[in-house]
């Protein structure tokens, strides 16, 4: 007889509320999944160590607040960043082996722009009896200020000039950096821990005892000494360093340079040395580098930038001697060259046999490196290569005295002196406080893995779409040659969105439910705190979770 | 009900194979359709969606990406306790085999329509029945069909007997002769099958509010108990298809059995069919009647579960068997025969002489000539035959 329409189904039904829970597949297990926090590359690139790939995790979700803190925690000057940093974090983007690096640099000026009209100073945590001098108020003096006074220590901060930057305010002009930007993020790194105290110059109005009586010193006086060629007709009139032709412009003063101007160099300075030059009205800018077009060491985007502008750049020529007519010059002598690296890292040119020819100047400006000036410092304190003598932590020869910035490194970018001011305030606070701080945790069920930097062979690229990089918004050349407005804009919220999404997060969870989706036995579990919970009981060790997680948060470790 | 009473409640249409099948799976009102399309079977799928569209089919129809998951999509449904169906063919069911034994042991009563066609290599889109036949040993009912009406009928009828023993069924057409011809076909209103085929109402289904397991890791002998009740169930499944088909017929006048005989009585030789060819070998028993050869034919139309003691009982008083196959299971022969064989020597009938005629294989038109061919043939041998005898050649 058949059966009734609807007749229970015979077997391999459980009994109710009996799930496929109590069959514990975990004993199978030889290898189990873990989730990790592991470094994405760019933040290992990053030389402040700032944690990109949750900040524009943060920064996508909307959460600006957070993602503006968490930069500051690695870098208290976002808008700057965004706007100054030769950003290495893109060059060691993951992405960029898929569609183009994120566009990490125009994210962070993003956030920074948030934190300008939005941000508040960092308060103290709590107080701590220790008194700390800070002498140069630059990045690297400005960002351990910050460190130390949101520590809760009370810091002195000596500046020379009358005001604060360093060279963000004396060098890099304004049309990269707007003086708003510069000011109001510099209002919102200093804590109210800090005593600022300018026109102060160590080694004339600033004693070193005065220096030397605080707790700990920090010294990040920057390399302010020009260097020279050395070449014959360097004394003409008419030739000037770049750096301080710079700095004219910043207080104000407006050099006449004639009609034709020659500059010497090939990195930033140089560029900026030019660029400025034609906004003051100079109808030939010419720039004479050692390196070839893609060697020199000024930011591809500032080549470009100054090429659209006017400038002309002459790759692989070096200044023989320079013309000079009644007292004044009136040429550079150039001929080809290339830049020699001598073993200890000094550089020098190296002429090759070639025509030589005379480029006509009304003036010339050389842009071709500075010195620190350690003629103030005891002698302990005088390093080779004319650096203070500080290891990388900033730690001096002489304890309590640390070092850091342009001043006692060869590596002169804004991000490494902040890194140096940050990295310096927390050996001073282990100093002081006579411990190191304590790592912060990791997330429950989940292990910080900071030396494993993520490969792009661990992405799951299925879950990547490919996506353009979003460009960044210039403003047109022939206008902005006229003025020192700001050159490259800002990104809109959602072109933000956009190129936040493209991120892989590499080496983050972000609850993304893969690892719960695919489980074959139930193992993964949701926290209500965030995250996952792995039952031991239920996981076989298949790894298919880790598989399928896009971004290397969850890796394969063995039981044997 | 009279015939009349019935005919006046059933819409005259002309339609293909696969549009019949289709308006067969409308009138069952299946809650989930998962479907990937594959030709010949496309069309079946093409007015689905255009019956869906239209509002009149309101099941929810899937598109999956590949048979393997448009099956596991069918089981899935199934337990939690909705009507499915589906259709395929060829590289699609063979694509799907994994999947196919899931569902009959998880006892599900899916219903697919099996369009027959060649399977790769090489490529060909014509009739062959091996893939449905290679399917044979999965746990699924299968019913071979002889024409597109047979086909809207069958699927109601697989429906009602699939879900009164949870087994699977495959409704089978064959490639282009039925898939894609034309001929006119009784479509019954809704009203008319509805008391026949009632609403899907499993006492078990998987539930979120109640949770159950259902397949998940069994003991030896559980598993055993399974298979064994699988067995079972196909068992009641036959008394459960001689008892839809008869209800069938006593609504819509079109009755049905596992087996059909026609013209055995006395006959000397009698032709073992199914599916299409079943039609042209009623042509020619005629035809050689009419020659005054006494030539029957038995069709088969259940394959699974195989109807064996009803076959043995048609073939009963034959001096000579030949059944003909479109298919060829390679190293042996046709499949039907084999089974045929089997069943009548299990049953003590082994004496009679069964001879294995291959015919029609990708697709390859078998005439009624070719079929009146067969029977002179195996009027001629002595019963016996090495192989298989390939029609083509006779
Ligand atoms: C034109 C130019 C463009 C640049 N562009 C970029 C760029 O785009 N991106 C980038 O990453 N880097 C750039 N750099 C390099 C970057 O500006 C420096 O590496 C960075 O500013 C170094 O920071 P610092 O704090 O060590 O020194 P500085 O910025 O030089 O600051 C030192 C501070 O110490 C003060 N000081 C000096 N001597 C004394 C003293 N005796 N007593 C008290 N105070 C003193 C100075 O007045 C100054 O405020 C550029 C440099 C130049 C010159
Ligand atoms: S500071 Fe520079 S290197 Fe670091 S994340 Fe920002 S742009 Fe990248
Ligand atoms: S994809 Fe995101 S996390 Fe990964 S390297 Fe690039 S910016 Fe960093």
């Amino acid at each position: 007889m058949p059966r009734e329409l609807g007749a229970p189904r015979p077997l391999g039904w459980s009994e109710p509320g009996r799930t496929t829970l109590e069959i514990k597949t975990g004993g199978w297990r030889t290898r189990r999944p873990m989730y990790v926090e592991a470094t994405a590359p760019c933040r290992a690139a990053c030389p402040a160590g700032e944690a990109v790939a949750r900040w524009i995790e943060l920064a996508r979700r909307g959460e600006l607040a957070a993602a503006w803190a968490l930069i500051r925690e690695a870098n208290p000057f976002p808008a700057i960043m965004g706007r100054v940093c030769a950003h290495p974090c893109e060059s060691a983007c993951n992405r960029r082996q898929h569609d183009g690096g994120v566009a990490i640099n125009a994210l962070e000026r993003f956030v920074g722009d948030w934190g300008l009209r939005h941000g508040a100073r960092a308060l103290p945590d709590l107080p701590r009896p220790g008194r700390v001098a800070v002498v140069g108020g630059g990045p690297a003096g400005l960002a351990c200020a910050h460190a130390l006074s949101r520590r809760g220590y009370r810091v002195r901060l000596y500046e020379a000039e009358a005001a604060l930057g360093g060279l963000l305010r004396y060098g890099i002009p304004e049309y990269r950096l707007p003086r708003a930007v510069l000011e109001r993020e510099i209002e919102l790194g200093i804590g109210p821990g800090v005593e600022v105290l300018t026109g102060q110059r160590l080694g004339a109005n600033l004693a070193w005892e005065t220096v030397a009586g605080h707790d700990a010193v920090f010294l990040a006086t920057g390399a302010s000494l020009p260097l020279g060629l050395g070449v014959p007709g360097e004394q003409a009139q008419g030739i000037g360093n770049g750096l301080g032709f710079l700095r004219d412009l910043a207080c104000g003063t407006r050099p006449t340079l004639g009609r034709r101007l020659v500059v010497v160099g090939g990195g930033s300075t140089a560029m900026d040395v030019a660029r400025s030059a034609r906004r003051l009205g100079v109808p030939s800018v010419s720039v004479v580098a050692l390196e070839g077009r893609e060697e020199m060491p000024a930011l591809p985007e500032e080549v470009s930038q100054a090429l659209a502008e006017g400038v002309e750049i002459r790759n692989g020529l070096g200044v023989a001697r320079f013309v000079e007519g009644g007292g004044r010059v009136t040429g550079a002598a150039v001929v080809p060259a290339q830049l020699e690296r001598g073993g200890d890292g000094t550089i020098r040119p190296l002429f090759r046999p070639g025509p030589s020819e005379v480029m006509a100047a009304d003036s010339v400006l050389l842009a071709i490196g500075q010195r620190t000036d350690l003629a103030a410092l005891p002698p302990p304190l005088r390093g080779a290569r004319g650096l203070i003598a500080a290891g990388k932590d900033g730690a001096t020869p002489t304890v309590p005295i640390f070092a850091g910035g342009d001043a006692a490194s060869a590596e002169r970018t804004v991000t490494h002196a902040v890194a140096a001011g940050m990295r310096a305030a927390r050996r001073i606070d282990a100093v002081l406080s006579g411990g190191a701080p304590a790592a912060p945790a990791a997330l429950p069920g989940v292990r910080a893995l900071p030396a494993h930097v993520v490969a792009f062979a661990e992405i799951n690229l299925d879950y990547f779409p490919r996506a353009l990089r979003a460009g960044r918004p210039e403003r047109p050349a022939p206008g902005r040659v006229g003025s020192f407005a700001e050159v490259v804009e800002g990104f809109s919220a959602v072109t933000a969105r956009e190129e936040g999404a493209r991120c892989f997060t590499c080496g983050h969870c972000v609850d993304c439910d893969n690892c719960l989706i695919y489980c074959p036995d139930m193992a993964v579990s949701r926290r209500d705190e965030g995250g996952y919970r792995l039952s031991t009981d239920h996981c076989k060790g298949c790894g298919l979770c880790a598989q399928e997680c896009p971004r290397g948060a969850l890796q394969m470790v063995s039981e044997r | 009900m009279t015939p009349m009473q019935a005919a006046a409640r059933q819409r005259r249409m002309l339609l293909t194979g696969n549009h019949a099948a289709a308006y067969g799976a409308l009138l069952a009102k299946p809650q989930v359709i998962p479907v990937y399309p594959i030709t010949p079977q496309t069309p079946v799928l093409e007015k689905l969606l255009e019956l869906a569209e239209a509002g009149e089919l309101t099941g929810e129809m899937i598109t999956v990406e590949s048979e393997h998951s448009g099956m596991a999509a069918c089981i899935s449904a199934s337990l939690a306790g909705a009507r499915v169906f589906t259709a395929t063919a060829s590289q699609g069911i063979a694509l799907m085999h994994e999947m196919l034994h899931f569902a009959a042991g998880a006892r599900t009563p899916v219903v697919m329509v099996n369009v027959n066609r060649t399977l790769a290599s090489p490529w060909g889109f014509w009739a062959d029945q091996t893939d449905s036949l290679s399917q044979r040993d999965t746990g699924w009912m299968q019913f071979y069909c002889e024409s597109g009406q047979e086909a809207l009928d069958t699927v109601l009828q697989a429906y009602r007997v699939a879900e009164s023993v949870l087994l699977p069924a495959m409704v089978v057409i064959e490639a282009m002769y039925i898939s894609h011809t034309l001929e006119p076909v009784e479509v019954p209103e809704a009203a008319l099958v509805a008391g026949f085929l009632p609403p899907f109402e499993p006492t078990l289904r998987l539930d979120p509010g109640q949770p159950r397991s259902v397949g998940g890791v069994t003991t030896p002998a559980q598993w055993r108990q399974n298979r064994l009740a699988m067995q079972e169930a196909m068992t009641l499944a036959l008394g459960a298809v001689a008892e839809a088909g008869r209800l069938y017929g006593e609504l819509t006048g079109r009755a049905y059995g596992a087996t059909e005989s026609y013209r055995t009585e006395d006959a000397e030789v009698v032709l073992v069919a199914a599916g299409g060819m079943a039609g042209t070998a009623r042509e020619a028993v005629d035809r050689l009647r009419q020659a005054g050869i006494a030539a029957g034919l038995l069709r088969l139309r259940l394959f699974r579960p195989f109807p064996g003691a009803e076959i043995a009982e048609g073939l009963a008083g034959a001096a000579r068997v030949a059944v003909v196959d479109r298919n060829c299971s390679v190293g042996s022969g046709g499949i039907f025969c084999q089974e045929v064989r089997a069943a009548l020597s299990s049953l003590g009938q082994g004496a009679v002489p069964v001879l294995s005629y291959i015919a029609g294989l990708g697709g390859v038109n078998v005439p009624p000539e070719r079929m009146m061919r067969i029977v002179t043939d195996a009027l001629g041998r002595d019963g016996m035959s090495a192989g298989p005898i390939q029609a083509e050649e006779l």
